[in-house]
Protein backbone atom coordinates (compact mmCIF):
# COMPACT_ATOMS: atom_id res chain seq x y z
CA UNK A 1 0.00 0.00 0.00
CA UNK A 2 2.65 2.17 0.71
CA UNK A 3 4.61 1.74 -2.10
CA UNK A 4 1.36 2.33 -4.74
CA UNK A 5 0.99 5.57 -2.68
CA UNK A 6 4.41 6.45 -3.28
CA UNK A 7 3.98 5.95 -6.84
CA UNK A 8 1.08 7.42 -7.45
CA UNK A 9 0.52 10.11 -5.08
CA UNK A 10 -1.24 13.21 -6.09
CA UNK A 11 -3.25 13.46 -9.26
CA UNK A 12 -0.38 12.25 -11.38
CA UNK A 13 3.30 12.16 -10.02
CA UNK A 14 6.13 9.92 -10.33
CA UNK A 15 8.43 9.64 -12.96
CA UNK A 16 8.13 10.11 -16.74
CA UNK A 17 6.50 7.49 -18.40
CA UNK A 18 7.68 3.84 -19.77
CA UNK A 19 5.17 4.45 -22.48
CA UNK A 20 4.04 6.84 -25.26
CA UNK A 21 0.67 7.82 -25.21
CA UNK A 22 -1.29 5.31 -27.01
CA UNK A 23 -4.39 7.62 -27.78
CA UNK A 24 -5.30 11.48 -28.17
CA UNK A 25 -8.68 11.56 -27.71
CA UNK A 26 -9.94 14.12 -25.12
CA UNK A 27 -13.04 14.27 -22.82
CA UNK A 28 -15.65 16.13 -25.18
CA UNK A 29 -17.61 19.03 -23.07
CA UNK A 30 -21.44 19.66 -24.26
CA UNK A 31 -23.82 21.66 -23.49
CA UNK A 32 -25.59 18.92 -21.47
CA UNK A 33 -22.28 18.65 -19.37
CA UNK A 34 -21.42 22.13 -18.82
CA UNK A 35 -23.05 24.50 -17.40
CA UNK A 36 -22.66 23.64 -13.63
CA UNK A 37 -23.74 26.89 -12.73
CA UNK A 38 -21.74 28.88 -9.65
CA UNK A 39 -22.65 28.39 -6.35
CA UNK A 40 -25.41 30.91 -5.44
CA UNK A 41 -25.19 33.75 -3.20
CA UNK A 42 -24.73 33.31 0.55
CA UNK A 43 -27.88 35.01 2.83
CA UNK A 44 -25.90 38.22 3.53
CA UNK A 45 -25.11 38.71 -0.38
CA UNK A 46 -27.40 41.26 -1.59
CA UNK A 47 -27.86 40.38 -5.39
CA UNK A 48 -29.43 37.09 -6.83
CA UNK A 49 -27.56 35.70 -9.72
CA UNK A 50 -29.50 36.40 -12.93
CA UNK A 51 -30.29 34.60 -16.01
CA UNK A 52 -28.19 31.46 -15.07
CA UNK A 53 -28.61 27.78 -16.90
CA UNK A 54 -31.14 26.07 -15.40
CA UNK A 55 -30.24 23.40 -14.20
CA UNK A 56 -32.31 21.02 -11.25
CA UNK A 57 -29.96 18.60 -9.87
CA UNK A 58 -32.04 16.57 -8.62
CA UNK A 59 -34.37 15.37 -11.39
CA UNK A 60 -31.67 15.76 -14.13
CA UNK A 61 -32.51 13.91 -17.72
CA UNK A 62 -30.45 11.11 -18.76
CA UNK A 63 -27.27 11.99 -20.38
CA UNK A 64 -25.59 9.51 -22.09
CA UNK A 65 -22.09 9.43 -21.69
CA UNK A 66 -19.42 9.37 -24.69
CA UNK A 67 -18.26 6.04 -25.53
CA UNK A 68 -15.28 6.11 -27.85
CA UNK A 69 -14.70 3.48 -30.37
CA UNK A 70 -11.18 2.38 -28.49
CA UNK A 71 -9.84 -0.82 -29.99
CA UNK A 72 -6.26 -0.22 -28.19
CA UNK A 73 -5.04 -2.82 -25.82
CA UNK A 74 -3.89 -0.67 -22.64
CA UNK A 75 -0.77 -2.19 -20.61
CA UNK A 76 -0.78 -1.46 -16.83
CA UNK A 77 1.21 -3.02 -14.17
CA UNK A 78 -1.27 -4.48 -11.48
CA UNK A 79 0.69 -3.75 -8.12
CA UNK A 80 -2.14 -4.48 -5.71
CA UNK A 81 -5.76 -6.27 -5.21
CA UNK A 82 -8.59 -4.25 -5.71
CA UNK A 83 -9.20 -1.25 -3.04
CA UNK A 84 -5.32 -2.03 -1.91
CA UNK A 85 -6.08 1.40 -1.04
CA UNK A 86 -9.51 1.32 0.50
CA UNK A 87 -11.28 4.31 -0.96
CA UNK A 88 -13.96 6.36 1.01
CA UNK A 89 -17.23 4.69 0.84
CA UNK A 90 -19.00 6.41 3.67
CA UNK A 91 -17.55 9.95 4.03
CA UNK A 92 -18.59 12.46 6.98
CA UNK A 93 -18.83 15.73 7.11
CA UNK A 94 -18.66 18.66 9.49
CA UNK A 95 -19.63 22.12 9.38
CA UNK A 96 -16.77 24.65 8.24
CA UNK A 97 -16.49 25.94 12.11
CA UNK A 98 -16.61 23.21 13.60
CA UNK A 99 -13.42 21.61 11.37
CA UNK A 100 -9.69 20.91 13.14
CA UNK A 101 -8.37 21.76 9.83
CA UNK A 102 -5.71 24.55 9.31
CA UNK A 103 -5.72 27.69 7.03
CA UNK A 104 -2.75 26.99 5.11
CA UNK A 105 -4.08 23.32 4.44
CA UNK A 106 -4.77 22.55 1.19
CA UNK A 107 -8.43 21.31 -0.11
CA UNK A 108 -10.13 20.34 -3.51
CA UNK A 109 -14.21 22.09 -2.94
CA UNK A 110 -16.93 21.68 -5.25
CA UNK A 111 -20.10 23.79 -5.68
CA UNK A 112 -23.34 22.32 -6.83
CA UNK A 113 -26.67 23.81 -6.74
CA UNK A 114 -25.58 26.46 -4.31
CA UNK A 115 -24.06 23.39 -1.91
CA UNK A 116 -20.28 23.08 -1.18
CA UNK A 117 -18.25 20.56 -0.11
CA UNK A 118 -14.31 20.51 0.77
CA UNK A 119 -11.82 17.34 0.98
CA UNK A 120 -8.51 17.62 2.84
CA UNK A 121 -5.35 17.11 0.46
CA UNK A 122 -4.25 15.27 3.24
CA UNK A 123 -6.49 12.64 3.43
CA UNK A 124 -6.55 12.57 -0.14
CA UNK A 125 -3.30 11.54 -0.45
CA UNK A 126 -3.71 8.12 1.54
CA UNK A 127 -6.96 7.26 0.34
CA UNK A 128 -7.08 8.47 -3.06
CA UNK A 129 -10.94 8.22 -3.71
CA UNK A 130 -13.97 8.93 -2.15
CA UNK A 131 -17.80 7.76 -3.54
CA UNK A 132 -20.20 10.76 -2.71
CA UNK A 133 -22.78 12.94 -3.34
CA UNK A 134 -23.58 16.77 -3.66
CA UNK A 135 -27.02 17.96 -4.16
CA UNK A 136 -28.33 14.98 -5.41
CA UNK A 137 -25.64 14.40 -7.94
CA UNK A 138 -23.06 11.32 -7.52
CA UNK A 139 -19.61 12.69 -7.70
CA UNK A 140 -16.13 11.00 -7.66
CA UNK A 141 -13.19 12.50 -5.81
CA UNK A 142 -10.13 11.15 -6.81
CA UNK A 143 -6.30 12.77 -5.93
CA UNK B 1 -13.95 14.99 -9.91
CA UNK B 2 -16.38 13.27 -11.82
CA UNK B 3 -20.08 12.55 -12.02
CA UNK B 4 -20.30 9.17 -11.24
CA UNK B 5 -23.27 8.64 -13.42
CA UNK B 6 -23.17 6.27 -16.64
CA UNK B 7 -26.58 6.70 -18.90
CA UNK B 8 -28.08 8.04 -16.01
CA UNK B 9 -26.93 5.41 -13.76
CA UNK B 10 -24.71 6.06 -10.62
CA UNK B 11 -21.55 3.53 -10.51
CA UNK B 12 -19.67 3.23 -7.74
CA UNK B 13 -15.78 3.29 -8.14
CA UNK B 14 -12.74 1.91 -5.91
CA UNK B 15 -9.20 2.02 -6.61
CA UNK B 16 -8.35 -0.60 -8.87
CA UNK B 17 -4.55 -1.07 -7.64
CA UNK B 18 -2.78 -0.33 -10.89
CA UNK B 19 -0.70 2.32 -12.01
CA UNK B 20 -1.72 2.84 -16.02
CA UNK B 21 0.90 5.75 -17.64
CA UNK B 22 2.35 6.51 -13.95
CA UNK B 23 -1.28 7.49 -12.71
CA UNK B 24 -3.62 5.82 -10.96
CA UNK B 25 -6.70 3.10 -11.88
CA UNK B 26 -10.48 2.90 -10.93
CA UNK B 27 -12.54 -0.21 -11.12
CA UNK B 28 -16.46 0.33 -10.84
CA UNK B 29 -18.32 -2.04 -8.65
CA UNK B 30 -21.03 -2.80 -10.83
CA UNK B 31 -18.78 -4.00 -14.18
CA UNK B 32 -15.30 -4.48 -13.10
CA UNK B 33 -14.15 -2.06 -16.15
CA UNK B 34 -10.86 -0.48 -15.34
CA UNK B 35 -10.62 2.98 -15.86
CA UNK B 36 -7.74 5.55 -16.48
CA UNK B 37 -8.22 8.71 -13.80
CA UNK B 38 -6.66 11.55 -15.34
CA UNK B 39 -8.78 10.32 -18.72
CA UNK B 40 -11.85 9.74 -17.16
CA UNK B 41 -12.68 6.77 -19.08
CA UNK B 42 -12.70 3.05 -18.93
CA UNK B 43 -9.61 1.22 -20.55
CA UNK B 44 -10.48 -2.13 -20.40
CA UNK B 45 -13.48 -4.16 -19.68
CA UNK B 46 -17.65 -4.06 -20.65
CA UNK B 47 -17.42 0.11 -20.31
CA UNK B 48 -14.40 0.13 -22.20
CA UNK B 49 -14.26 3.90 -24.43
CA UNK B 50 -16.79 5.52 -21.75
CA UNK B 51 -15.64 8.40 -20.30
CA UNK B 52 -17.26 10.07 -17.17
CA UNK B 53 -18.30 13.62 -17.32
CA UNK B 54 -16.07 16.19 -15.94
CA UNK B 55 -17.39 18.51 -12.63
CA UNK B 56 -15.59 21.51 -12.48
CA UNK B 57 -13.60 21.73 -9.33
CA UNK B 58 -11.36 24.13 -7.34
CA UNK B 59 -7.70 23.03 -5.55
CA UNK B 60 -7.12 25.76 -3.27
CA UNK B 61 -6.26 26.33 1.14
CA UNK B 62 -9.01 25.94 3.53
CA UNK B 63 -8.68 29.37 4.44
CA UNK B 64 -9.67 30.65 0.84
CA UNK B 65 -11.98 27.37 0.34
CA UNK B 66 -14.23 28.79 3.89
CA UNK B 67 -13.92 32.10 3.40
CA UNK B 68 -15.68 31.67 -0.47
CA UNK B 69 -17.94 29.03 1.30
CA UNK B 70 -18.66 29.88 4.93
CA UNK B 71 -21.91 27.26 4.17
CA UNK B 72 -19.46 24.47 3.46
CA UNK B 73 -19.27 20.83 4.60
CA UNK B 74 -15.73 19.95 5.13
CA UNK B 75 -15.02 15.92 5.09
CA UNK B 76 -13.47 14.51 8.11
CA UNK B 77 -12.78 11.25 8.10
CA UNK B 78 -9.22 10.14 8.93
CA UNK B 79 -9.00 13.41 10.65
CA UNK B 80 -6.26 12.57 12.66
CA UNK B 81 -4.23 13.51 8.96
CA UNK B 82 -5.10 16.45 8.83
CA UNK B 83 -2.59 19.80 9.30
CA UNK B 84 0.02 19.23 7.20
CA UNK B 85 1.13 23.28 5.14
CA UNK B 86 1.23 22.22 2.00
CA UNK B 87 1.81 25.18 -1.45
CA UNK B 88 1.39 24.57 -5.07
CA UNK B 89 4.53 23.13 -6.70
CA UNK B 90 6.13 25.49 -9.33
CA UNK B 91 5.31 23.17 -12.06
CA UNK B 92 1.82 22.46 -10.97
CA UNK B 93 -0.53 22.99 -14.23
CA UNK B 94 -4.20 24.03 -14.37
CA UNK B 95 -5.84 22.25 -16.74
CA UNK B 96 -8.54 22.61 -19.05
CA UNK B 97 -10.91 20.44 -21.11
CA UNK B 98 -13.29 22.11 -23.52
CA UNK B 99 -15.00 21.12 -26.55
CA UNK B 100 -12.35 18.38 -26.91
CA UNK B 101 -9.51 20.57 -26.94
CA UNK B 102 -6.93 21.25 -23.79
CA UNK B 103 -4.92 24.07 -22.51
CA UNK B 104 -2.77 23.94 -19.60
CA UNK B 105 -1.47 26.93 -17.59
CA UNK B 106 1.35 26.45 -15.27
CA UNK B 107 -0.05 28.01 -11.77
CA UNK B 108 3.20 30.27 -11.48
CA UNK B 109 2.54 32.06 -15.18
CA UNK B 110 -1.01 32.51 -14.19
CA UNK B 111 -0.11 34.40 -10.75
CA UNK B 112 2.71 36.42 -12.78
CA UNK B 113 0.05 37.83 -15.26
CA UNK B 114 -2.65 37.92 -12.07
CA UNK B 115 -5.32 37.19 -15.02
CA UNK B 116 -5.08 35.69 -18.38
CA UNK B 117 -7.47 36.20 -21.21
CA UNK B 118 -7.16 34.12 -23.66
CA UNK B 119 -9.28 31.25 -25.69
CA UNK B 120 -9.65 27.64 -25.57
CA UNK B 121 -10.12 26.46 -29.66
CA UNK B 122 -12.65 28.91 -30.40
CA UNK B 123 -13.88 30.07 -27.12
CA UNK B 124 -12.45 32.78 -24.96
CA UNK B 125 -11.37 32.37 -21.36
CA UNK B 126 -10.29 33.84 -18.37
CA UNK B 127 -8.20 32.32 -16.19
CA UNK B 128 -6.81 33.82 -12.71
CA UNK B 129 -4.50 32.86 -10.09
CA UNK B 130 -3.13 34.08 -6.98
CA UNK B 131 -2.18 33.06 -3.49
CA UNK B 132 -3.06 29.29 -3.86
CA UNK B 133 -5.93 29.66 -5.43
CA UNK B 134 -7.16 29.83 -9.44
CA UNK B 135 -9.88 30.07 -11.38
CA UNK B 136 -11.34 29.65 -15.09
CA UNK B 137 -14.32 30.51 -16.90
CA UNK B 138 -16.11 31.15 -20.65
CA UNK B 139 -15.43 34.93 -20.53
CA UNK B 140 -18.72 35.36 -22.00
CA UNK B 141 -21.75 36.99 -20.55
CA UNK B 142 -25.07 38.68 -21.62
CA UNK B 143 -24.46 38.00 -25.11
CA UNK B 144 -20.95 39.87 -25.12
CA UNK B 145 -17.51 38.84 -25.08
CA UNK B 146 -15.59 40.40 -22.05
CA UNK B 147 -11.97 41.46 -20.99
CA UNK B 148 -10.64 41.05 -17.48
CA UNK B 149 -8.57 42.82 -15.71
CA UNK B 150 -7.66 41.65 -12.00
CA UNK B 151 -7.71 43.88 -8.99
CA UNK B 152 -6.96 41.59 -5.76
CA UNK B 153 -9.54 39.04 -5.80
CA UNK B 154 -11.77 40.99 -8.13
CA UNK B 155 -12.14 40.87 -11.40
CA UNK B 156 -12.86 44.35 -14.08
CA UNK B 157 -14.19 43.82 -17.33
CA UNK B 158 -13.11 46.32 -20.15
CA UNK B 159 -16.26 46.15 -21.56
CA UNK B 160 -18.58 47.39 -19.12
CA UNK B 161 -16.27 48.20 -15.71
CA UNK B 162 -18.51 46.20 -14.11
CA UNK B 163 -16.97 44.43 -10.93
CA UNK B 164 -16.85 40.01 -10.45
CA UNK B 165 -16.24 38.21 -7.71
CA UNK B 166 -13.76 36.13 -8.98
CA UNK B 167 -14.30 33.02 -6.43
CA UNK B 168 -17.93 32.50 -8.02
CA UNK B 169 -17.88 34.27 -11.16
CA UNK B 170 -20.49 36.72 -10.47
CA UNK B 171 -20.84 40.27 -11.20
CA UNK B 172 -21.46 42.32 -8.12
CA UNK B 173 -21.66 45.39 -9.25
CA UNK B 174 -21.94 47.93 -12.62
CA UNK B 175 -24.31 47.29 -15.09
CA UNK B 176 -24.17 43.49 -15.44
CA UNK B 177 -24.38 43.09 -12.32
CA UNK B 178 -26.34 39.79 -11.42
CA UNK B 179 -24.62 37.94 -14.31
CA UNK B 180 -22.50 34.55 -14.23
CA UNK B 181 -20.24 33.27 -15.70
CA UNK B 182 -19.54 29.29 -16.50
CA UNK B 183 -16.67 27.32 -15.45
CA UNK B 184 -14.27 25.43 -17.19
CA UNK B 185 -13.76 21.85 -15.91
CA UNK B 186 -10.26 20.34 -15.68
CA UNK B 187 -8.29 19.41 -13.50
CA UNK B 188 -4.49 19.69 -11.92
CA UNK B 189 -1.50 18.26 -12.74
CA UNK B 190 2.19 18.59 -13.15
CA UNK B 191 3.08 19.79 -16.44
CA UNK B 192 5.29 16.92 -17.87
CA UNK B 193 1.93 14.44 -16.44
CA UNK B 194 -0.41 16.53 -17.99
CA UNK B 195 1.07 16.22 -21.76
CA UNK B 196 1.63 12.14 -21.20
CA UNK B 197 -2.35 12.11 -20.99
CA UNK B 198 -2.73 15.06 -23.38
CA UNK B 199 -0.77 14.75 -25.69
CA UNK B 200 -1.81 17.39 -28.06
CA UNK B 201 -2.62 20.03 -24.89
CA UNK B 202 -1.84 23.80 -26.12
CA UNK B 203 0.49 25.04 -23.56
CA UNK B 204 -0.40 28.98 -22.47
CA UNK B 205 2.87 30.82 -22.76
CA UNK B 206 2.88 34.43 -21.03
Amino acid sequence: MRRLFLLSIAVLTACAPATPAPATSMPRVTDAETPLPPASLAPNDSIAPADQPSVAPTTPPVKKNVRLPDTNEYYFSQLLAFDGIPPVYDPKFMAANEAPLIDDELVIGITLDGQAKAYPVTVLSYREMVDDELAGIPILVTW
Amino acid sequence: MHDRRIDGTPHTFGNAGALFMNAMTWYDHETRSIWSQPWGRAIQGPLKGVELFLLPSQVTTWANWKNEYPETLVMVNDAELFGLRQGFSPNFVIGLLLDGRAKAYRYADVTAAGVVNDTLGDVPIVVWAADENFQAYIRQADGRTLTFNAEGDRLIDVETGSTWDVGRGLATAGSLRGQALQPVPGSTAYDWAWLDFYPDSEFYAP
